[in-house]
């Protein structure tokens, strides 16, 4: 399991759980009570990973990307008793409280067809001591578990094409 | 899948089939099933999970996913939809009937915006559909051709030429038979500049498509 491999990242029960003070207090809560689990292959440490993600912005918006843009959808919930359909368990599903992009710009210019909400396209790089990371092969999709307070200002919004 | 069940409408159990698009992790677009009847279901708010869901021929699935129509004429060329604004749980769905002119538009794909494959995951499914769409064993059953035809295309099997038409749930198949006035030795020697333009051209399953309007019938292809 996951927590095994934080267990060896360091050395004592106490260290994981300060190990995970480290996320945002939803998550932080959740991993240290066992109620949610990183998956087995999640990378604590990596080479900085070039990746696309769709961020909320109306056409004339142009404010640069900030840790805002980077909520995970249970940061962000606000109707935490009506779920998304397509998905199960989604309050076990450790996804959910990760920041998702790309490996594939195009992967995101698809979701940009879809126009609520609004959006522009992001590119930057995830980076290990922003947080721990999983590259899922079959899709490319990246989920970034981001540590509080993580600076996302490498991540700067494409113009050279309408979003 | 898992059998989750996305939404009720009627009575019926949507059951996920495939999700084609997420946006942060939700599934944004996705194609549910209820036995054999198919339905394509947009979120039109990610904010309160409110969804279009319309039933489509699966002709029309087929066609979506490998670009032969918008994505937006999915919801387009269907009379009526369902407007569903989600509850807790399925069964305190409000689901509402509408008509496709009376619907917000705005909250469609992009106009002329079609689906790309772009993943293992999605080829893997698309082309589950593409074989259904193809299942040789549609091909057994007589069938009347007095109805639209719906596609038309050639194909190269063992050095014959074998015609498909569809026609609404069914596809025909057969042989196509060259005739010509000239004697054996012209005949062959035409057969050949005849026969080898269609192996070598790209006579694509697109270009076909394009070419056959669905409203023709049969007799109108034969002349």
């Amino acid at each position: 399991m996951c927590t095994n491999r934080v267990k060896k990242m360091t050395s004592s029960a106490e260290e994981v759980k300060e190990f995970y003070k480290r996320f945002p207090v939803i998550l932080r809560d959740k991993l240290i009570n066992g109620e949610v689990l990183l998956p087995d292959d999640t990378q604590f440490l990596y080479e900085p990973i070039k990746t696309y993600r769709a961020v909320e912005r109306e056409k004339e918006d142009f404010r640069e990307v900030t840790i805002d843009d980077f909520r995970s959808y249970f940061e962000l919930n606000k109707t935490p008793k009506r779920l998304p359909r397509g998905v199960s368990d989604i309050t076990k599903y450790p996804l959910y409280y990760g920041a998702s992009s790309y490996l594939s710009e195009e992967k995101v210019r698809q979701q940009m067809h879809f126009p609520n909400p609004k959006k522009k396209l992001a590119e930057g790089y995830v980076f290990q001591e922003g947080g721990p990371q999983q590259t899922r092969i079959s899709d490319g999709h990246v989920c970034w578990w981001l540590y509080e307070g993580t600076d996302v200002s490498g991540f700067q919004i494409r113009e050279d094409k309408e979003g | 899948m898992d059998n989750t069940v996305c939404f009720r409408i009627m009575g019926k159990d949507l059951i996920l089939d495939h999700v084609l698009v997420e946006y942060n992790g939700i599934p944004i677009f996705f194609v549910c099933k209820n036995g054999e009847e198919y339905y394509v279901c947009l979120c039109i708010d990610t904010g309160i999970f409110d969804y279009y869901v319309v039933k489509i021929p699966f002709f029309r699935l087929y066609a979506m996913l490998f670009g032969k129509i918008s994505m937006r004429d999915v919801f387009m060329l269907s009379k009526t939809l369902w407007l569903i604004h989600s509850g807790e749980e399925v069964d305190t769905d409000v689901v509402t009937e509408l008509k496709t002119t009376d619907i917000n538009t705005m909250v469609l794909p992009d106009e002329g915006a079609l689906f790309e494959i772009l993943d293992s995951d999605v080829r893997a499914y698309a082309d589950g559909i593409r074989q259904r769409f193809y299942d040789p064993d549609d091909f057994e059953h007589p069938i009347s051709i007095d109805v639209p035809i719906e596609n038309c295309w050639l194909e190269m099997q063992n050095q014959e030429i074998k015609q498909y038409i569809k026609l609404e749930s069914r596809v025909i198949k057969s042989n196509v038979s060259l005739t010509t006035n000239c004697n054996d030795e012209q005949y062959s020697e035409s057969l050949q500049s005849l026969v080898h333009p269609i192996i070598t051209s790209s006579i694509t399953e697109e270009s076909l498509y394009n070419t056959y309007t669905p409203q023709a019938t049969a007799r109108d292809l034969a002349a």
